[in-house]
């Protein structure tokens, strides 16, 4: 494995992050790569843009009354905030269903606001508050929309889920029956696959955004352009998929799943991205996506001024002193060691 | 980098933890090892028994009516419970200083049902909840005993920090001028040492010098208000609480930030320093019970006892588990596993 991150304290390394990274044009070629792109990974929460995929495919999405925000939320990790909860929750109403219909789960929002409103009101948090409950109410609208049955939608060998497999296997050229199936932290089946082949599923979803004559054009169209035209939805405010995809400006999207994976889809080129940081800690992400964008020339000096933040991050005390950084290390001829000056 | 621990879910290996572990006697014999001891790491928090030497070694403890427990919260990282910031507070009082001489900075205080009640008070958390707070209350001990001035005490030059810096030298028999500092989180210099040393000075507070030294007396004492105070070196629902208080005192644990977890243990005389090279703090955890069952200081009953911490779940979001994490070494044979992420891994499979 390869040396991705280093975080420094008075400019020594204090810490290192190892991983993986591939970059394939939709014909699976090897475009860029860093450590073993072969390397298996629980999709996460990278898989949702592909989730989804069926349903707006089938004209679920449309006949449903799905807006592109709703369409947005369906392919979110979001922070549970006020605006998020209710989008999910217009959804749910509009179907007729009940916020206990959704089975994610509960989980504290990240939202830091919301989450102190619910300690001091003595309040729970609801499945509304679970980052994956937009994705949760497009699979029951899809269920309601083919007339499956709603109470089992979670389950793998529920009609949505099979659906779903079948896409995923489709897009990252396995066979539906051969890919190992997990539990996702929402209790949804989550694939395993090779970084290389999440990556195709994400420059195969972009170059069908492009190529009118495919039988998935339209339903990648519309899930991209969502994507990127609300990229509030699909995170949240002040967060790093949401601010990565106001930087690029429809030029790629992109999306974290949990344990430090991440994956984009970018226009030019239609490549896909798939990266994973091995001990699962998402902070070493940031700084690493960024210099990717650099080395793949998808960013230059405009982006990166916007987004220093995220190429650097800096890190303060608990007196706000500046102490020392999160920097990509990868590009680096030299290899970087622990206790090493940087 | 050696693999110590791994995650898993639904079966397979999906996160991996690499790292360093040290074990030395108090003669700075290595005994067992895995990686590189002489890499280099700060301190951090795990520091702190040995910043509080040069403050026992003054006398500064009978001057101001310094107690056993208060001696502990000196030495922690706490989570900021009530008992933490009274025994902190009564220091301050004993010098004649109040909180807000403390110069360790806001942190939320680290136990959760602390954090919230104060969300629920709507107030936010003062220099007293930081884990630092004890420490920093030492420090100020210090100052007012040699009647240094208070203002910049976390200023490494300081004369409290000098004359820190001047014990660490002596504890670990090198020129100070060779002593590498950095900033801590509470902005106090923390000290860049080797595993092997961080291991080494872990042995002495289990043994002291071995064949006798200046600081014997002073780290004896630190060793036995450690372990006689289980919850002021940490906090209820903690592991080095729980370490402490399951083994009886036979293990004193002590956490830094960025994944270190260094160990002394007294019956063997020995000093253990544990480093997760990416900084993941709870896979410490494991790791450490790990050695201690394979250095057989802990039985089965007590690994039993510390089953939480021993194989941690993972859980999802509606609580069922969907995995572990387990440590993958044996320090005595010297062994590392080689797991890819996606490898299968057996449920359970100790």
């Amino acid at each position: 494995m390869k040396a991705l991150a280093a975080v420094t304290r008075n400019k020594l390394v204090e810490s290192v992050h190892w991983g993986v990274i591939c970059v394939v044009d939709p014909q699976g070629n090897i475009v860029y790569k860093q450590g073993d792109p072969r390397t298996k990974i629980f999709y996460r929460s990278s898989a949702k843009p592909l989730q989804v995929l069926p349903f707006v495919h089938s004209g679920g999405a449309e006949a449903m009354g799905f807006t592109p925000k709703e369409i947005a939320i369906a392919c979110a990790s979001h922070v549970g905030s006020p605006e998020h909860q209710k989008t999910v929750m217009d959804i749910l109403k509009r179907l007729d269903l009940k916020v206990a219909d959704l089975h994610c789960g509960v989980m504290s929002p990240y939202h830091e606001e919301e989450n102190r409103r619910l300690i001091a009101a003595n309040e729970e948090p609801s499945p509304l508050h679970v980052s994956c409950s937009g994705k949760h109410a497009a699979m029951l609208a899809y269920c309601k929309y083919r007339g499956w049955d709603i109470a089992t939608y979670e389950k793998i060998d529920h009609p949505l889920q099979q659906e779903i497999l079948k896409i995923i296997a489709l897009f990252t050229e396995e066979k539906a029956d051969a890919i190992l199936v997990g539990t996702d932290g929402c209790g949804l089946p989550i694939c395993m696959l090779p970084v290389e082949k999440i990556a195709l599923s994400y420059a195969r979803l972009t170059q069908c955004v492009h190529d009118e004559q495919s039988e998935y054009h339209r339903a990648s169209k519309t899930i991209f352009e969502a994507m990127y035209r609300h990229p509030d939805m699909v995170e949240g405010r002040g967060e790093f998929d949401t601010e990565l995809m106001e930087t690029a400006g429809g030029r790629l999207i992109a999306k974290v799943g949990a344990e430090a994976v991440y994956c984009m889809g970018i226009r030019q080129g239609n490549l896909g991205v798939c990266l994973k940081i091995a001990d699962g800690n998402e902070r070493a992400v940031y700084p690493v996506v960024m210099q990717l964008l650099l080395e793949l020339g998808i960013f230059g000096d405009r982006e990166l001024e916007t987004m220093r933040k995220w190429y650097r991050t800096e890190l303060t005390n608990n007196l706000k002193e500046h102490i020392g950084d999160i920097v990509p290390v990868f590009h680096r001829r030299e290899a970087v060691g622990l206790g090493d000056s940087l | 980098m050696p693999q110590l621990a791994i995650r898993t879910r639904s079966g397979r290996v999906e996160s991996i933890h690499s790292g360093i572990i040290c074990v030395t006697d108090s003669l700075n014999h290595i005994l067992h090892s895995i990686g590189n001891t002489r890499a280099g790491l700060f301190l951090r928090s795990s520091g702190k028994p040995f910043l509080a030497v040069a403050f026992v070694h003054s006398g500064a403890m009978q001057k101001f009516n310094i107690t056993q427990k208060e001696l502990a919260v000196i030495c922690s990282s706490h989570s900021g419970q009530a008992f933490h910031r009274r025994t902190v507070l009564s220091i301050l009082n004993k010098i004649g200083l109040k909180e807000s001489d403390l110069d360790c900075g806001h942190a939320n205080p680290e136990d959760k049902r602390v954090e919230n009640a104060l969300i629920k008070l709507g107030k936010r958390p003062t220099c007293i909840f930081s884990n630092c707070s004890g420490k920093h209350a030492g420090l100020l001990a210090l100052c007012k005993f040699y009647d240094y001035p208070i203002e910049g005490y976390t200023s490494p030059d300081h004369p409290v920090q000098q004359l820190i810096r001047k014990t660490m030298a002596e504890l670990l028999e090198c020129d100070e001028r060779e002593l590498v500092i950095g900033k801590d989180g509470c902005t106090n210099p923390t000290y860049f040492v080797t595993l092997q040393q961080a291991a080494w000075l872990y042995a002495r507070l289990a043994h002291g010098y071995g064949a006798g030294g200046p600081y014997d007396g002073c780290l004896d004492i630190i060793k036995k208000a450690m372990i006689a105070h289980p919850r002021m070196i940490s906090g209820d629902g903690t592991f080095a609480t729980d370490l402490v208080r399951m083994t009886k005192g036979r293990v004193i644990g002590k956490i830094g930030a960025e994944g270190i977890l260094c160990l002394a243990i007294p019956e063997k005389k020995l000093g253990v320093c544990i480093n997760v090279r990416d900084g993941h703090p709870w896979s410490t955890y494991p790791i450490a019970i790990r050695v201690l069952e394979e250095l057989e200081v802990l039985d089965a009953t007590t690994v039993e006892k510390l089953s939480k911490w021993t194989l941690p779940p993972l859980k999802d979001d509606k609580g069922g588990t969907v995995g572990y994490l387990h440590p993958t070494f044996s320090l005595i044979q010297k062994r590392v596993s080689h797991y890819e992420m996606g490898d299968v891994f057996p449920a359970g499979g100790r």
